[in-house]
Protein backbone atom coordinates (compact mmCIF):
# COMPACT_ATOMS: atom_id res chain seq x y z
CA UNK A 1 0.00 0.00 0.00
CA UNK A 2 1.61 3.36 -0.83
CA UNK A 3 0.21 6.50 0.41
CA UNK A 4 -0.30 9.59 -2.38
CA UNK A 5 0.04 13.00 -1.91
CA UNK A 6 -3.87 13.47 -2.57
CA UNK A 7 -4.32 10.66 0.15
CA UNK A 8 -2.98 12.91 2.77
CA UNK A 9 -4.56 16.06 1.71
CA UNK A 10 -7.83 14.61 1.86
CA UNK A 11 -6.98 13.19 5.19
CA UNK A 12 -5.71 16.52 6.41
CA UNK A 13 -8.75 18.66 5.07
CA UNK A 14 -10.98 15.61 6.68
CA UNK A 15 -8.94 16.17 10.42
CA UNK A 16 -8.88 20.10 9.70
CA UNK A 17 -5.31 20.05 9.87
CA UNK A 18 -3.61 22.97 7.11
CA UNK A 19 -0.68 21.68 5.41
CA UNK A 20 2.69 23.50 3.65
CA UNK A 21 3.28 21.35 0.03
CA UNK A 22 6.35 20.88 1.94
CA UNK A 23 4.67 19.32 4.75
CA UNK A 24 2.05 17.53 2.47
CA UNK A 25 5.20 15.88 0.74
CA UNK A 26 7.26 15.11 3.99
CA UNK A 27 4.12 13.36 5.44
CA UNK A 28 3.53 11.36 1.89
CA UNK A 29 6.61 9.88 2.42
CA UNK A 30 6.82 9.23 6.04
CA UNK A 31 3.48 8.17 5.90
CA UNK A 32 3.94 5.61 3.25
CA UNK A 33 7.31 3.96 4.95
CA UNK A 34 5.09 2.88 7.72
CA UNK A 35 2.61 1.28 5.74
CA UNK A 36 5.45 -0.15 3.85
CA UNK A 37 6.56 -1.67 7.16
CA UNK A 38 3.23 -3.21 7.34
CA UNK A 39 2.84 -4.39 4.30
CA UNK A 40 6.12 -6.35 4.88
CA UNK A 41 5.10 -7.93 8.35
CA UNK A 42 1.86 -9.27 5.82
CA UNK A 43 3.64 -10.52 3.69
CA UNK A 44 6.20 -12.12 6.41
CA UNK A 45 3.19 -13.47 8.54
CA UNK A 46 1.26 -15.11 5.64
CA UNK A 47 -1.98 -15.79 5.29
CA UNK A 48 -1.28 -18.35 8.11
CA UNK A 49 -1.35 -16.46 10.80
CA UNK A 50 -4.55 -13.72 10.00
CA UNK A 51 -4.36 -12.04 13.24
CA UNK A 52 -7.63 -10.17 14.12
CA UNK A 53 -7.57 -6.26 14.29
CA UNK A 54 -6.94 -5.39 17.79
CA UNK A 55 -9.15 -2.55 19.29
CA UNK A 56 -7.91 -2.53 22.47
CA UNK A 57 -4.20 -3.87 24.33
CA UNK A 58 -6.55 -4.38 27.47
CA UNK A 59 -7.92 -7.15 28.94
CA UNK A 60 -10.24 -5.41 31.71
CA UNK A 61 -13.84 -6.69 31.87
CA UNK A 62 -16.75 -4.71 31.23
CA UNK A 63 -16.07 -1.76 33.78
CA UNK A 64 -19.87 -0.10 33.95
CA UNK A 65 -21.48 2.22 36.49
CA UNK A 66 -24.68 2.40 38.23
CA UNK A 67 -26.92 4.56 36.92
CA UNK A 68 -26.04 7.31 39.37
CA UNK A 69 -25.89 11.09 39.12
CA UNK A 70 -22.60 12.99 39.84
CA UNK A 71 -22.31 16.41 40.91
CA UNK A 72 -21.61 18.46 37.70
CA UNK A 73 -19.28 21.42 36.74
CA UNK A 74 -20.59 24.92 37.91
CA UNK A 75 -21.42 26.62 35.09
CA UNK A 76 -19.00 29.06 35.48
CA UNK A 77 -16.06 26.28 35.50
CA UNK A 78 -17.50 24.71 32.68
CA UNK A 79 -17.70 27.59 30.39
CA UNK A 80 -13.99 29.26 32.14
CA UNK A 81 -12.07 27.98 29.10
CA UNK A 82 -14.38 29.46 26.63
CA UNK A 83 -12.96 31.89 24.22
CA UNK A 84 -16.21 33.39 23.40
CA UNK A 85 -19.33 33.10 25.83
CA UNK A 86 -22.55 34.80 26.13
CA UNK A 87 -24.32 34.38 29.49
CA UNK A 88 -24.19 30.06 30.15
CA UNK A 89 -23.52 29.47 26.87
CA UNK A 90 -20.83 29.03 24.82
CA UNK A 91 -20.59 31.39 21.94
CA UNK A 92 -19.42 30.40 18.27
CA UNK A 93 -19.71 31.86 14.83
CA UNK A 94 -22.86 31.14 13.24
CA UNK A 95 -23.67 28.13 11.81
CA UNK A 96 -25.44 27.81 8.53
CA UNK A 97 -27.28 25.48 7.44
CA UNK A 98 -30.06 25.21 5.32
CA UNK B 1 -46.49 4.09 -15.03
CA UNK B 2 -46.90 2.64 -11.25
CA UNK B 3 -44.12 3.97 -9.16
CA UNK B 4 -43.74 2.54 -5.06
CA UNK B 5 -41.39 4.47 -2.43
CA UNK B 6 -39.53 2.48 -0.66
CA UNK B 7 -38.48 3.03 2.50
CA UNK B 8 -36.27 3.21 5.70
CA UNK B 9 -36.29 4.90 8.96
CA UNK B 10 -33.79 5.50 11.26
CA UNK B 11 -35.52 6.37 14.48
CA UNK B 12 -33.15 7.61 17.95
CA UNK B 13 -34.72 7.01 21.15
CA UNK B 14 -33.12 9.25 24.53
CA UNK B 15 -32.85 6.33 27.01
CA UNK B 16 -34.90 6.63 30.21
CA UNK B 17 -32.08 6.77 32.86
CA UNK B 18 -31.05 9.48 35.53
CA UNK B 19 -27.03 10.10 34.59
CA UNK B 20 -25.77 10.54 31.34
CA UNK B 21 -24.14 7.55 29.13
CA UNK B 22 -20.78 7.63 29.76
CA UNK B 23 -20.48 10.25 32.64
CA UNK B 24 -22.47 11.17 35.95
CA UNK B 25 -24.47 14.39 35.14
CA UNK B 26 -28.03 14.44 35.40
CA UNK B 27 -30.12 14.28 31.86
CA UNK B 28 -33.25 16.06 33.50
CA UNK B 29 -34.44 18.66 31.17
CA UNK B 30 -34.75 22.22 33.08
CA UNK B 31 -31.36 22.78 34.00
CA UNK B 32 -29.37 25.84 33.35
CA UNK B 33 -27.22 26.26 30.02
CA UNK B 34 -24.09 24.20 30.50
CA UNK B 35 -25.13 23.08 34.41
CA UNK B 36 -25.29 19.73 33.49
CA UNK B 37 -21.56 19.02 32.25
CA UNK B 38 -18.33 17.54 33.51
CA UNK B 39 -14.72 17.03 31.72
CA UNK B 40 -16.73 14.10 30.27
CA UNK B 41 -19.23 15.15 28.18
CA UNK B 42 -17.18 18.63 27.77
CA UNK B 43 -15.02 16.65 25.68
CA UNK B 44 -11.66 17.68 27.96
CA UNK B 45 -8.65 16.22 27.26
CA UNK B 46 -7.98 13.03 29.42
CA UNK B 47 -11.46 12.55 30.62
CA UNK B 48 -12.82 8.91 30.74
CA UNK B 49 -15.92 7.94 29.88
CA UNK B 50 -17.28 4.85 31.79
CA UNK B 51 -20.14 3.34 30.37
CA UNK B 52 -23.75 3.74 32.11
CA UNK B 53 -25.41 0.05 33.21
CA UNK B 54 -28.48 0.98 32.93
CA UNK B 55 -28.06 2.57 29.63
CA UNK B 56 -26.87 -1.03 28.36
CA UNK B 57 -29.45 -3.12 29.95
CA UNK B 58 -32.24 -0.64 28.54
CA UNK B 59 -30.74 -1.08 25.33
CA UNK B 60 -30.41 -5.08 25.59
CA UNK B 61 -34.29 -5.22 26.80
CA UNK B 62 -34.98 -3.37 23.35
CA UNK B 63 -32.69 -5.44 20.83
CA UNK B 64 -34.19 -8.67 22.87
CA UNK B 65 -38.00 -6.97 22.13
CA UNK B 66 -37.68 -6.94 18.44
CA UNK B 67 -35.92 -10.20 18.01
CA UNK B 68 -32.50 -9.15 17.39
CA UNK B 69 -29.36 -11.34 17.67
CA UNK B 70 -27.64 -9.37 20.44
CA UNK B 71 -23.31 -9.84 19.83
CA UNK B 72 -21.47 -11.41 22.80
CA UNK B 73 -18.86 -8.69 21.99
CA UNK B 74 -19.41 -5.23 21.49
CA UNK B 75 -17.45 -2.42 20.78
CA UNK B 76 -17.85 1.69 20.70
CA UNK B 77 -16.00 3.58 17.97
CA UNK B 78 -15.51 7.14 17.29
CA UNK B 79 -17.45 8.86 14.33
CA UNK B 80 -15.07 12.02 13.81
CA UNK B 81 -16.97 15.16 12.28
CA UNK B 82 -16.47 18.67 13.03
CA UNK B 83 -19.62 20.63 14.66
CA UNK B 84 -20.25 22.54 17.16
CA UNK B 85 -22.25 20.89 19.08
CA UNK B 86 -19.89 18.17 18.88
CA UNK B 87 -17.34 18.57 22.15
CA UNK B 88 -15.03 15.65 21.36
CA UNK B 89 -14.90 16.51 17.11
CA UNK B 90 -16.64 12.70 17.80
CA UNK B 91 -19.42 11.49 18.86
CA UNK B 92 -19.10 7.86 20.34
CA UNK B 93 -21.10 5.26 18.69
CA UNK B 94 -21.36 1.89 17.60
CA UNK B 95 -20.23 0.73 14.11
CA UNK B 96 -19.10 -2.94 12.92
CA UNK B 97 -19.66 -4.63 16.35
CA UNK B 98 -23.01 -2.97 17.15
CA UNK B 99 -25.15 -4.52 19.89
CA UNK B 100 -27.71 -6.14 17.83
CA UNK B 101 -28.31 -6.75 14.55
CA UNK B 102 -31.45 -8.53 12.34
CA UNK B 103 -34.60 -8.31 14.09
CA UNK B 104 -38.60 -7.18 12.87
CA UNK B 105 -41.11 -5.31 14.35
CA UNK B 106 -44.43 -6.45 13.40
CA UNK B 107 -46.39 -3.79 12.22
CA UNK B 108 -50.61 -3.34 11.63
CA UNK B 109 -51.90 -2.54 8.22
CA UNK B 110 -55.03 -2.61 6.86
CA UNK B 111 -56.08 -6.39 6.51
CA UNK B 112 -53.29 -7.83 8.38
CA UNK B 113 -50.02 -7.44 9.49
CA UNK B 114 -46.31 -6.48 7.88
CA UNK B 115 -42.91 -7.93 9.07
CA UNK B 116 -40.64 -4.93 8.87
CA UNK B 117 -37.02 -6.27 9.19
CA UNK B 118 -34.84 -4.05 12.01
CA UNK B 119 -31.32 -3.95 10.27
CA UNK B 120 -29.68 -3.01 14.17
CA UNK B 121 -30.60 -1.71 17.29
CA UNK B 122 -27.19 -0.11 18.86
CA UNK B 123 -26.46 2.43 21.36
CA UNK B 124 -24.51 6.34 21.15
CA UNK B 125 -24.58 9.48 22.73
CA UNK B 126 -26.25 12.68 21.95
CA UNK B 127 -24.31 15.64 21.04
CA UNK B 128 -25.42 19.03 22.46
CA UNK B 129 -27.89 21.80 21.15
CA UNK B 130 -26.90 24.74 19.06
CA UNK B 131 -29.30 27.88 19.30
CA UNK B 132 -29.10 30.54 16.78
CA UNK B 133 -29.86 33.86 16.59
CA UNK B 134 -31.94 35.54 15.04
CA UNK B 135 -30.39 37.58 12.09
CA UNK B 136 -27.04 37.69 14.37
CA UNK B 137 -23.35 36.10 13.75
CA UNK B 138 -23.28 33.85 16.36
CA UNK B 139 -24.81 30.55 18.33
CA UNK B 140 -24.67 29.44 21.34
CA UNK B 141 -23.96 26.23 22.61
CA UNK B 142 -25.42 24.23 25.31
CA UNK B 143 -23.59 20.77 26.06
CA UNK B 144 -26.12 19.45 28.59
CA UNK B 145 -27.65 17.28 25.96
CA UNK B 146 -24.20 15.85 25.22
CA UNK B 147 -23.57 12.32 26.37
CA UNK B 148 -27.07 11.51 26.86
CA UNK B 149 -27.62 7.69 25.95
CA UNK B 150 -29.39 7.59 22.87
CA UNK B 151 -30.27 4.22 21.17
CA UNK B 152 -30.77 3.80 17.41
CA UNK B 153 -32.57 1.38 15.66
CA UNK B 154 -32.60 1.22 12.05
CA UNK B 155 -35.00 -0.65 9.54
CA UNK B 156 -34.27 -2.33 6.78
CA UNK B 157 -36.15 -0.34 3.17
CA UNK B 158 -39.17 -2.50 4.11
CA UNK B 159 -41.75 -0.02 4.57
CA UNK B 160 -43.56 1.03 1.00
CA UNK B 161 -45.80 3.74 1.95
CA UNK B 162 -46.14 6.97 4.03
CA UNK B 163 -48.55 5.43 6.21
CA UNK B 164 -46.97 2.06 6.37
CA UNK B 165 -43.92 4.25 8.16
CA UNK B 166 -46.74 5.97 10.53
CA UNK B 167 -47.76 2.24 11.44
CA UNK B 168 -44.21 1.89 12.31
CA UNK B 169 -43.46 4.73 14.15
CA UNK B 170 -46.62 4.45 16.14
CA UNK B 171 -46.48 0.61 17.08
CA UNK B 172 -42.12 0.90 17.91
CA UNK B 173 -43.48 4.09 19.90
CA UNK B 174 -45.92 1.93 21.65
CA UNK B 175 -43.43 -1.29 22.24
CA UNK B 176 -41.00 1.19 23.63
CA UNK B 177 -42.66 2.60 26.24
CA UNK B 178 -44.21 -0.53 27.46
CA UNK B 179 -40.66 -1.62 27.81
CA UNK B 180 -40.48 1.48 29.91
CA UNK B 181 -36.70 3.44 28.38
CA UNK B 182 -38.12 6.12 26.74
CA UNK B 183 -40.50 8.55 26.96
CA UNK B 184 -40.44 8.91 23.20
CA UNK B 185 -41.61 12.18 23.08
CA UNK B 186 -41.27 14.16 19.70
CA UNK B 187 -42.19 17.10 20.98
CA UNK B 188 -39.27 16.77 23.61
CA UNK B 189 -36.73 15.63 21.30
CA UNK B 190 -36.77 12.45 23.37
CA UNK B 191 -37.71 10.56 19.59
CA UNK B 192 -36.31 11.44 16.61
CA UNK B 193 -36.66 10.08 13.08
CA UNK B 194 -35.27 10.93 9.82
CA UNK B 195 -36.37 9.02 6.42
CA UNK B 196 -34.39 7.14 3.41
CA UNK B 197 -36.34 7.08 0.75
CA UNK B 198 -36.69 6.32 -3.21
CA UNK B 199 -39.11 4.92 -5.83
CA UNK B 200 -39.35 2.05 -7.79
CA UNK B 201 -41.49 0.74 -10.65
CA UNK B 202 -44.11 -1.54 -9.08
CA UNK B 203 -42.81 -5.28 -9.45
CA UNK B 204 -39.19 -4.29 -9.22
CA UNK B 205 -36.89 -5.48 -6.56
CA UNK B 206 -33.99 -3.00 -6.97
CA UNK B 207 -33.41 0.08 -4.93
CA UNK B 208 -33.43 3.32 -6.46
CA UNK B 209 -30.88 6.68 -5.35
CA UNK B 210 -32.26 7.40 -2.27
CA UNK B 211 -32.84 10.82 -0.47
CA UNK B 212 -32.53 11.46 3.09
CA UNK B 213 -35.21 13.69 4.69
CA UNK B 214 -34.79 14.94 7.90
CA UNK B 215 -35.79 17.51 10.35
CA UNK B 216 -39.56 16.31 10.76
CA UNK B 217 -41.17 16.76 14.54
CA UNK B 218 -44.28 14.77 14.52
CA UNK B 219 -44.98 10.92 12.97
CA UNK B 220 -47.59 13.21 10.94
CA UNK B 221 -44.83 15.32 9.68
CA UNK B 222 -43.35 11.79 8.88
CA UNK B 223 -46.18 11.43 7.43
CA UNK B 224 -46.44 14.11 4.66
CA UNK B 225 -42.91 14.39 4.19
CA UNK B 226 -42.50 11.24 2.62
CA UNK B 227 -46.16 11.92 0.85
CA UNK B 228 -44.05 14.86 -0.74
CA UNK B 229 -40.79 13.29 -1.46
CA UNK B 230 -42.50 10.28 -2.87
CA UNK B 231 -44.32 12.89 -5.62
CA UNK B 232 -41.66 15.01 -5.70
CA UNK B 233 -39.15 11.82 -6.88
CA UNK B 234 -41.90 10.30 -9.46
CA UNK B 235 -42.56 13.97 -10.93
CA UNK B 236 -39.06 13.99 -11.70
CA UNK B 237 -38.55 10.38 -13.17
CA UNK B 238 -41.44 11.42 -15.65
CA UNK B 239 -39.70 14.20 -16.46
CA UNK B 240 -36.68 12.41 -17.30
CA UNK B 241 -34.75 13.61 -14.77
CA UNK B 242 -32.40 11.72 -12.09
CA UNK B 243 -32.54 11.75 -8.64
CA UNK B 244 -29.76 13.22 -6.61
CA UNK B 245 -28.84 11.15 -3.56
CA UNK B 246 -28.79 14.18 -0.98
CA UNK B 247 -29.87 15.26 2.39
CA UNK B 248 -33.30 17.16 2.38
CA UNK B 249 -34.87 19.27 4.88
CA UNK B 250 -38.84 19.16 5.59
CA UNK B 251 -40.14 22.54 5.98
CA UNK B 252 -43.57 21.92 8.02
CA UNK B 253 -44.81 25.35 6.92
CA UNK B 254 -44.47 25.65 3.43
CA UNK B 255 -45.09 21.44 3.27
CA UNK B 256 -42.24 20.90 1.16
CA UNK B 257 -38.45 19.15 1.31
CA UNK B 258 -35.79 20.99 0.35
CA UNK B 259 -32.30 20.43 -0.58
CA UNK B 260 -29.53 20.60 2.16
CA UNK B 261 -27.13 22.90 0.12
CA UNK B 262 -24.46 22.30 3.00
CA UNK B 263 -21.37 20.88 0.98
CA UNK B 264 -21.49 17.52 3.21
CA UNK B 265 -19.18 16.31 1.57
CA UNK B 266 -20.01 12.49 0.92
CA UNK B 267 -19.90 11.63 4.76
CA UNK B 268 -16.63 10.17 5.49
CA UNK B 269 -16.46 9.71 9.43
CA UNK B 270 -13.26 7.89 9.80
CA UNK B 271 -14.86 5.41 12.14
CA UNK B 272 -12.27 3.97 14.81
CA UNK B 273 -12.19 2.16 17.63
CA UNK B 274 -12.75 3.94 20.72
CA UNK B 275 -9.67 3.67 22.75
CA UNK B 276 -11.09 4.93 25.99
CA UNK B 277 -13.75 2.01 26.30
CA UNK B 278 -13.11 -1.89 26.02
CA UNK B 279 -15.04 -4.65 24.25
CA UNK B 280 -17.62 -5.64 26.56
CA UNK B 281 -18.37 -9.02 26.51
CA UNK B 282 -21.97 -9.78 27.32
CA UNK B 283 -22.38 -12.63 29.15
CA UNK B 284 -25.69 -14.57 28.55
CA UNK B 285 -27.20 -14.14 32.39
CA UNK B 286 -27.43 -10.05 30.99
CA UNK B 287 -29.09 -11.01 28.42
CA UNK B 288 -31.11 -13.54 29.12
CA UNK B 289 -32.29 -11.61 32.64
CA UNK B 290 -33.69 -8.77 30.32
CA UNK B 291 -35.56 -11.55 28.31
CA UNK B 292 -36.98 -13.24 31.40
CA UNK B 293 -38.08 -9.66 32.48
CA UNK B 294 -39.77 -8.68 28.98
CA UNK B 295 -43.43 -7.39 30.01
CA UNK B 296 -46.15 -8.62 28.18
CA UNK B 297 -46.00 -6.54 24.70
CA UNK B 298 -48.70 -4.33 23.30
CA UNK B 299 -49.65 -7.49 21.15
CA UNK B 300 -50.50 -9.91 23.89
CA UNK B 301 -52.19 -7.47 25.99
CA UNK B 302 -54.47 -6.70 23.58
CA UNK B 303 -55.49 -10.36 22.54
CA UNK B 304 -55.83 -10.79 26.65
CA UNK B 305 -57.50 -8.29 26.78
CA UNK B 306 -60.19 -9.07 24.04
CA UNK B 307 -60.16 -12.82 25.04
CA UNK B 308 -59.97 -12.79 29.29
CA UNK B 309 -62.44 -9.59 29.82
CA UNK B 310 -64.64 -10.69 26.73
CA UNK B 311 -64.12 -7.30 25.32
CA UNK B 312 -64.54 -6.07 21.71
CA UNK B 313 -62.14 -6.15 19.68
CA UNK B 314 -61.84 -2.11 19.17
CA UNK B 315 -62.17 -1.54 22.86
CA UNK B 316 -58.94 -3.93 23.62
CA UNK B 317 -56.90 -1.95 21.25
CA UNK B 318 -57.97 1.79 22.24
CA UNK B 319 -57.21 0.11 26.12
CA UNK B 320 -53.54 -1.14 25.05
CA UNK B 321 -52.81 1.89 23.36
CA UNK B 322 -51.01 3.22 26.57
CA UNK B 323 -49.30 0.90 28.88
CA UNK B 324 -50.62 3.05 31.61
CA UNK B 325 -54.10 2.98 30.67
CA UNK B 326 -53.70 -0.57 30.28
CA UNK B 327 -52.36 -0.74 33.87
CA UNK B 328 -55.14 1.27 34.90
CA UNK B 329 -57.92 -0.24 33.78
CA UNK B 330 -56.71 -3.74 35.19
CA UNK B 331 -56.64 -2.32 38.38
CA UNK B 332 -59.98 -0.97 38.41
CA UNK B 333 -60.99 -4.74 37.64
CA UNK B 334 -59.75 -5.48 41.17
CA UNK B 335 -62.34 -3.44 42.22
CA UNK B 336 -65.66 -3.64 40.26
CA UNK B 337 -66.07 -6.87 37.80
CA UNK B 338 -67.67 -4.97 35.06
CA UNK B 339 -64.81 -5.14 32.53
CA UNK B 340 -67.11 -3.71 29.50
CA UNK B 341 -68.62 -0.93 31.98
CA UNK B 342 -65.19 0.29 32.79
CA UNK B 343 -63.99 -0.16 29.48
CA UNK B 344 -66.66 2.69 28.46
CA UNK B 345 -66.25 4.72 31.00
CA UNK B 346 -62.27 5.02 30.51
CA UNK B 347 -62.92 5.46 26.72
CA UNK B 348 -65.90 7.71 27.08
CA UNK B 349 -65.97 10.60 29.74
CA UNK B 350 -62.82 9.38 31.39
CA UNK B 351 -60.59 9.94 28.44
CA UNK B 352 -62.89 13.15 27.19
CA UNK B 353 -62.03 14.74 30.32
CA UNK B 354 -58.04 13.96 30.07
CA UNK B 355 -58.29 14.54 26.03
CA UNK B 356 -59.42 18.33 26.75
CA UNK B 357 -57.03 18.63 30.02
CA UNK B 358 -54.13 17.27 28.16
CA UNK B 359 -53.78 14.49 31.24
CA UNK B 360 -52.57 11.16 31.62
CA UNK B 361 -55.02 8.67 33.52
CA UNK B 362 -52.26 8.40 35.86
CA UNK B 363 -51.65 12.45 36.43
CA UNK B 364 -55.64 13.27 36.81
CA UNK B 365 -56.96 12.72 40.24
CA UNK B 366 -59.23 9.73 39.47
CA UNK B 367 -58.23 6.66 41.36
CA UNK B 368 -59.41 3.17 40.55
CA UNK B 369 -61.06 2.62 43.45
CA UNK B 370 -62.67 6.35 43.11
CA UNK B 371 -64.34 4.71 39.56
CA UNK B 372 -64.77 1.49 40.65
CA UNK B 373 -67.03 3.27 43.96
CA UNK B 374 -68.83 5.45 41.50
CA UNK B 375 -70.22 2.37 39.26
CA UNK B 376 -71.37 0.65 42.43
CA UNK B 377 -73.64 3.78 43.09
CA UNK B 378 -74.82 3.43 39.91
CA UNK B 379 -75.43 -0.34 39.63
CA UNK B 380 -77.24 -0.02 43.27
CA UNK B 381 -80.06 2.69 41.65
CA UNK B 382 -78.31 5.47 44.17
CA UNK B 383 -77.84 7.60 41.24
CA UNK B 384 -78.69 7.59 38.04
CA UNK B 385 -75.82 7.28 34.90
CA UNK B 386 -76.69 10.76 33.95
CA UNK B 387 -76.15 11.60 37.37
CA UNK B 388 -73.04 9.64 37.36
CA UNK B 389 -71.74 11.44 34.39
CA UNK B 390 -71.60 14.51 36.16
CA UNK B 391 -70.20 13.10 39.29
CA UNK B 392 -67.07 11.87 36.92
CA UNK B 393 -66.08 15.09 36.25
CA UNK B 394 -65.81 16.28 39.95
CA UNK B 395 -64.22 13.23 40.70
CA UNK B 396 -61.53 13.85 38.25
CA UNK B 397 -61.51 17.80 39.45
CA UNK B 398 -60.81 16.70 42.94
CA UNK B 399 -60.49 13.51 43.45
CA UNK B 400 -63.25 13.43 45.93
CA UNK B 401 -65.01 9.82 46.47
CA UNK B 402 -68.58 9.63 44.44
CA UNK B 403 -70.42 9.24 47.84
CA UNK B 404 -69.11 12.36 49.07
CA UNK B 405 -69.89 14.24 46.69
CA UNK B 406 -73.54 12.48 46.26
CA UNK B 407 -74.03 13.35 49.95
CA UNK B 408 -72.82 16.63 50.14
CA UNK B 409 -74.45 18.02 46.98
CA UNK B 410 -77.46 16.12 47.60
CA UNK B 411 -77.04 14.82 44.37
CA UNK B 412 -78.63 10.61 45.61
CA UNK B 413 -81.73 9.50 43.49
CA UNK B 414 -84.91 9.59 44.74
CA UNK B 415 -86.10 6.04 44.38
CA UNK B 416 -88.20 5.80 47.67
CA UNK B 417 -91.93 6.23 46.33
CA UNK B 418 -93.78 7.48 49.06
CA UNK B 419 -92.10 10.43 48.12
CA UNK B 420 -92.49 10.02 44.07
CA UNK B 421 -96.58 8.79 45.08
CA UNK B 422 -97.11 12.39 46.23
CA UNK B 423 -95.40 13.86 43.54
CA UNK B 424 -97.16 11.53 40.96
CA UNK B 425 -100.19 12.35 42.43
CA UNK B 426 -99.77 16.06 41.81
CA UNK B 427 -98.87 15.56 37.79
CA UNK B 428 -101.52 13.44 36.88
CA UNK B 429 -103.93 15.98 38.98
CA UNK B 430 -102.32 18.80 36.72
CA UNK B 431 -102.41 16.86 33.78
CA UNK B 432 -105.70 15.11 33.51
CA UNK B 433 -106.14 16.02 29.73
CA UNK B 434 -102.42 14.23 28.89
CA UNK B 435 -103.30 11.09 31.61
CA UNK B 436 -106.76 10.50 29.79
CA UNK B 437 -104.38 10.91 26.66
CA UNK B 438 -102.03 7.52 27.99
CA UNK B 439 -105.35 5.87 28.92
CA UNK B 440 -106.31 5.85 25.17
CA UNK B 441 -103.01 4.22 24.41
CA UNK B 442 -100.49 7.04 23.51
CA UNK B 443 -97.49 5.88 25.38
CA UNK B 444 -95.85 9.56 24.56
CA UNK B 445 -98.09 10.91 26.93
CA UNK B 446 -96.64 8.51 29.49
CA UNK B 447 -93.43 9.97 28.95
CA UNK B 448 -94.69 13.48 29.10
CA UNK B 449 -95.60 12.90 32.97
CA UNK B 450 -92.78 11.15 33.69
CA UNK B 451 -90.40 14.23 32.57
CA UNK B 452 -93.13 16.52 34.72
CA UNK B 453 -92.08 14.42 37.90
CA UNK B 454 -87.91 14.44 36.87
CA UNK B 455 -88.50 18.42 36.40
CA UNK B 456 -90.48 18.67 40.06
CA UNK B 457 -87.41 17.03 41.46
CA UNK B 458 -84.50 18.39 39.69
CA UNK B 459 -83.78 15.24 38.24
CA UNK B 460 -83.12 13.63 41.15
CA UNK B 461 -86.21 11.29 40.69
CA UNK B 462 -85.09 7.38 39.69
CA UNK B 463 -86.74 7.34 36.30
CA UNK B 464 -87.44 3.66 36.09
CA UNK B 465 -89.27 4.07 39.71
CA UNK B 466 -91.22 6.86 38.36
CA UNK B 467 -92.11 5.34 35.23
CA UNK B 468 -93.89 2.54 37.42
CA UNK B 469 -95.87 4.38 39.86
CA UNK B 470 -97.03 6.51 37.11
CA UNK B 471 -98.16 3.67 35.12
CA UNK B 472 -99.86 2.02 38.38
CA UNK B 473 -101.46 4.75 38.99
CA UNK B 474 -102.55 5.77 35.76
CA UNK B 475 -104.04 2.04 35.31
CA UNK B 476 -105.58 2.14 38.46
CA UNK B 477 -107.58 5.02 38.25
CA UNK B 478 -108.87 3.64 35.21
CA UNK B 479 -109.91 0.33 36.64
CA UNK B 480 -111.79 2.42 39.45
CA UNK B 481 -113.31 4.53 37.02
CA UNK B 482 -114.75 1.64 34.86
CA UNK B 483 -115.61 0.07 37.80
ZN1 LIG C 1 -20.87 14.91 32.14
Amino acid sequence: MSIKEEKVRYVARLARIKLTDEEVSLFSRQLDGILGYVDKLNQKLGEQSRIPPTNHPHTASNPFRADEVKPSLKSEAALANAPQKRGDFFKVPRIIEE
Amino acid sequence: MAYEPVIGLEVHVQLKTVSKMFCGCATGFGGAPNSHTCPVCLGFPGALPVLNQRALTGSIRVAVAVGCKISDKITFHRKNYFYPDLPKDYQISQYDEPLSEHGHLKIKISGGEKTIRIKRVHMEEDAGKLIHEEGGDSSFVDFNRSGMPLLEIVSEPDINSPEEAYRYLTDLKLLLRYLDVSDCDMEKGSLRCDANISIRKKGETGLGTKAEVKNMNSFKAVKSALEFEFERQVKRLETGERIVQETRLWDPDREITVSMRSKEEAHDYRYFPEPDLVPFMLQNDLIEMERKNLPELPGARKARFASAFGLPEYDAEVLTQEKETADYFEECLGFYDKPKIISNWLMGDVSGYLNAKNLSVRNSKLRPQGLAGLLKEVDSGKISGKMAKDIIIEMLDTGEDAGVIISEKGLAQISDSGELDKVSEEVIAENRKTAEDFLKGKDNALMFLVGQVMKRTKGKANPAVVNRILRDKLTKKQGEEDA
